[in-house]
């Protein structure tokens, strides 16, 4: 990869990392591990894993931003983040009845996508670096 | 000030300004934060959620540039500052930038905000709800690394518990900086005395005396250093008593009850006000024998009676006596009472040194001063002129702007400053501050020091103005001036070596009226004593010879002792020092 493509490779994997990961996983953080989600935690939560971009779930940014990177380096963590976006998609209905185990399988695949997006940011930035 | 009920004084919290383009923080904050205060840019008191009055109305915090601001104006007593790095908001409410990607100014406005607040405010913590991670640039993390009062949250930027732990980190790390809450101790053996024993006795509930010359720091060290170690949660009160006329000083202290003389209002004295935290009495070798009675009273059993009325009311304050006088001969003398004064715990007296005795913090003491002098107001906004004048208030290569900044350096310039502005004192000139008595102690120091670098920094302003109004108009433009090497010479801000030798002249200039000549006097009480008569005469002589030689020991020596001179000049001083006698302020 030219310099060139590892810095911008080095945004976009920033911008991830903001605009999905971050989001997503502010609100999980602050559920305690292995226990429920508080109710008033539930609606910020569906909130961001639903609705944080306009309107639009984070998949839809995550498939906004992803193929770029993705031109430029070939790493299975982005098809892994899919999945679990995907995973995460597929609790919505029952999350949004308020069903514990949804909501408890949201914040986990939440802070899944968060940290996985972060660590692919950390060694996209570092092989930027000159 | 007064009307402030008790209650909200006692609960006194931290307070914190959310600046984020969405609600998500002022949100969590809600759910999980409830220990700060926050400040929004609504009247009404306390954090949006429990506000009575919520009618509809959206949370108040700060969505940009210009609503922090006015938060800020509004809580000029915020904490910490909670800042957002990316905002997706409509150009017009970006700050305005040369940067031409939008995109990018928008995922970078919090570094834009953070510069925009550091005009004014260089001290004030902000916290950056962002990590590296998602900091897409470079040179946003650079300008990170050298703003000293920005951290970055890292992934406590979403965990409310993490969060507040950092909140806690930041606000404890101001507080035992080198220079706590603004007080510079320096290396010498007694100051790290002083400031062992000031926190230690801070936690007791006995009274402090605080002895020491003018200048010396002692309504500061109250203040700065003492209230805040005793963790009470009143506020900090102080009353000068030497500025206050005698028949105003019981009122004034006690408060008075509706017609208790003639125009007497129902008021709370500073006593009251200062219930639950702490009262510094100023000068209090001044107090009458009345007040003095009164205030014993308070000392032996927590209780004051206002002016005009019978019941006493309690009152828990932690009480800090300061003087520049000789308490013990006034004792002696009579004019203070000897049981008042075993009250104020004598055996604990704290001695601030004058700075002649610390000389070797003097360096310190004046970074201190340069970095006090621009971290906000007036001169801060000369400073960020300077900058801008000169083409340095950009980041090298970068379209970001950088902080206003400036250091004090001692000896030969620094290479290559990176940033803000590098005031240099030279050696000799350093000798030459070395050498002067300071009579007015480190108030003397602030104040020749503050004007020092903001003429030099003035100066220096009308030189690179004059400069581009004689330079045709094109080649002023910003980006042709940014970034070369001459540009950053203008970082170094030489402190004329005549410019100190002026001040340092004329530093000393006695306010007082000289005590006038033949007008000695001597009242001799009952049970006054040949020594008490001798030391009277002296320091009445010394006062006289202080005021005639300008207070210059050395001149003083020559007329008082045979010898040397420059070695007696010290002797002198210490003389002077034992009588009680204080180097006047000036004015
Ligand atoms: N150790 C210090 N660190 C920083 N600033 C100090 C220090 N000591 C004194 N100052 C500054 O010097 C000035 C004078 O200090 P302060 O008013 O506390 O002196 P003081 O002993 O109370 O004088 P006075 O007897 O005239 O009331 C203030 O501006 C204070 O901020
Ligand atoms: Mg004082």
């Amino acid at each position: 990869m030219s310099a060139r493509d590892a810095e911008r490779a080095a945004g976009l994997a920033a911008a991830l990392a903001h605009d999905v990961g971050k989001y997503l996983a502010r609100i999980a953080r602050n559920v305690p591990p292995g226990g429920d989600v508080p109710p008033a935690l539930a609606a910020m939560l569906l909130a961001d894993v639903f609705e944080t971009h306009a309107g639009r779930p984070a998949l839809a940014r995550f498939d906004e931003l992803a193929p770029d990177l993705a031109a430029l380096t070939h790493d299975a963590r982005l098809d892994e983040v899919r999945a679990l976006l995907t995973t995460a998609a597929s609790h919505e209905r029952a999350a949004r009845d308020g069903d514990p185990a949804a909501l408890r399988a949201l914040a986990s695949l939440a802070l899944a996508v968060e940290s996985t997006l972060r660590a692919l940011a950390r060694d996209l930035r570092a092989g930027a670096r000159p | 000030m007064t009307s402030q009920p008790r209650r909200a004084q006692r609960l006194r919290r931290p307070k914190l300004l959310i600046v984020d383009d969405g609600e998500r923080y002022v949100e969590l904050a809600h759910a999980l934060l409830r220990d700060y205060d926050y400040a929004t840019r609504c009247a009404l008191p306390g954090p949006c959620w429990t506000c009575p009055e919520r009618r509809g109305c959206k949370l108040t915090h700060a969505h940009d540039a210009r609503e922090a601001d006015e938060a800020l104006a509004r809580h000029p007593d915020v904490d910490v500052v909670l800042l957002d790095v990316a905002f997706d908001l409509p150009e017009a409410r970006l700050l305005p930038s040369s940067e031409p990607d939008l995109e990018r100014r928008r995922r970078l406005q919090g570094i834009a905000i953070l510069a925009h607040l550091r005009r004014s405010r260089g001290d004030l913590p902000v916290v950056l709800m962002t990590s590296e991670e998602e900091l897409a640039f470079e040179d946003a993390a650079e300008a990170l690394a050298v703003d000293e009062f920005a951290t970055l949250a890292g992934e406590a930027a979403f965990d409310a518990r993490a969060l507040s732990l950092l909140v806690e980190r930041v606000l404890a790390r101001r507080a035992d900086a080198p220079e706590a809450g603004g007080y510079s101790w320096g290396h010498t053996p007694a100051m790290a005395r002083l400031r062992r024993d000031a926190t230690t006795l801070a936690r007791t509930s006995l009274p402090m005396l605080l002895l020491g010359e003018t200048g010396t720091g002692k309504s500061a060290l109250a203040e700065r250093v003492i209230h805040p170690a005793t963790e009470r949660k009143g506020p900090f009160v102080a009353v000068d008593l030497s500025a206050l006329p005698e028949t105003l000083v019981g009122a004034e202290l006690f408060g008075t009850a509706r017609g208790a003389f003639s125009g007497a209002v129902e008021r709370a004295g500073r006593f009251e006000r200062a219930d639950g935290g702490t009262l510094l009495l100023d000068e209090i070798g001044n107090l009458s024998p009345e007040q003095q009675r009164m205030l014993l009273l308070v000392l032996q059993d927590g209780r004051i009676t206002r002016l005009g009325e019978s019941a006493a009311r309690p009152v828990d304050v932690k009480v800090i006596a300061a003087t520049n006088a000789d308490l013990e001969a006034s004792v002696r003398s009579g004019t203070f009472r000897a049981d008042l004064y075993a009250r104020l715990n004598p055996a604990a007296k704290l001695r601030l040194p004058p700075l002649r005795e610390r000389i070797a913090d003097l360096p310190e003491l004046a970074a201190s001063f340069v970095r006090k002098t621009f971290a906000s107001g007036v001169d801060r906004a000369l400073l960020a002129r300077y900058l801008e004048a000169a083409g340095l208030d950009r980041q090298a290569g970068s379209a970001l702007a950088s902080a206003p900044h400036a250091e004090l350096v001692i000896g030969r310039a620094p290479a290559a400053p990176t940033r803000g502005v590098v005031f240099v004192l030279a050696r000799p000139s350093l000798t030459a501050l070395e050498a002067h008595a300071w009579p007015g102690n480190v108030r003397e120091l602030e104040l020749l020091l503050k004007t020092a670098v903001v003429s030099a920094l003035s100066d220096a302003l009308a030189a690179t103005e004059g400069q581009a109004d004689a330079t045709p108009p094109d080649s002023t433009r910003p980006a042709s001036r940014r970034a070369t090497g001459t540009t950053q010479q203008a970082r170094i801000v030489p402190i004329p070596a005549k410019l100190v030798r002026e001040l340092v002249a004329a530093s000393w200039a006695p306010d007082a009226p000289r005590p006038k000549r033949g007008a000695e006097s001597f009242e001799v009480r009952p049970g006054t004593t040949a020594h008490d008569v001798a030391v009277s005469l002296e320091r009445q002589l010394y006062e006289r010879l202080y005021g005639e030689t300008s207070g210059d020991f050395e001149a003083m020596a020559r007329r008082l002792l045979l010898g040397d001179a420059t070695t007696n000049a010290r002797r002198v001083r210490l003389r002077f020092n034992q009588l009680g006698l204080r180097a006047r302020r000036k004015a």
